[in-house]
């Protein structure tokens, strides 16, 4: 746990895209003879890639959290509008490695999942519009 | 999540598949599905966890 704040600190996108490279030419090199290791290098660079990201986010949803004080929106609509981008991205990642692994059926359920769950946060948020202009025309 | 577990990776990788072929060449071919199947379960291991703290990590970031 001790780690945690040191995993990827201080990358620049240099950095990032020469890690990024040196897996993909890896799992090229494994992808003749032993296929699943590709597999396995590729996903250890996407989990290292994405800390790097959440070190990046970690200020952005910082920042989206004061603005919610500043912003008359309610703080649920926020929230909702987080919780779809991180959907968004944890359905791509896993879709990605599927599809890197050759499984498109797998990755297209995934996806699928996806869309479908953003569309269930998204009801509530549609249902409150139609509440509001239906108060508003009577 | 350091560098230093993909190259672990990889050099589980080469290793097994060297180990392997030479098993192979000399005849003991169990030997050398017993050897890619421990380095698959061993490259898991790794991993697994890694994938784990992934999905923690969204859901705590994200209040999913």
């Amino acid at each position: 746990m001790d780690g945690r704040e040191e995993r990827g600190a201080g990358m620049t996108i240099m950095q990032i895209g020469a890690v990024g490279v040196l897996g993909a030419l890896l799992a090229v090199q494994f992808k003749a003879s032993k296929a699943e290791y590709a597999v396995y290098v590729s996903v250890a660079v996407g989990i290292f890639l994405f800390f790097c990201i959440v070190q990046r986010l970690g200020f952005f949803v910082d920042v989206v959290s004061r603005l919610k004080s500043y912003i008359n929106v309610d703080v649920a609509y926020v929230q909702t509008m987080l919780k779809m981008v991180g959907l968004t991205y944890i359905a791509e990642f896993a879709s990605g490695i599927c599809k890197d692994a050759g499984h498109q059926a797998i990755a297209v359920q995934i996806e699928t999942f996806c869309k479908l769950t953003i569309l269930a946060l998204g009801m509530p948020v549609l249902l409150a519009l139609f509440e509001a202009i239906r108060e508003f025309m009577a | 999540m350091t560098i230093n577990l993909i190259f672990k990776i990889a050099a589980v990788g080469i290793l097994v598949s060297i180990l392997s072929q030479v098993l192979k060449h000399s005849g003991r071919d169990e030997q050398a599905f017993l050897v890619s199947l421990a380095g698959l379960i061993l490259v898991l291991t790794w991993i697994l966890p890694q994938i784990y703290d992934l999905f923690m990590t969204v859901q705590r970031l994200f209040a999913l």
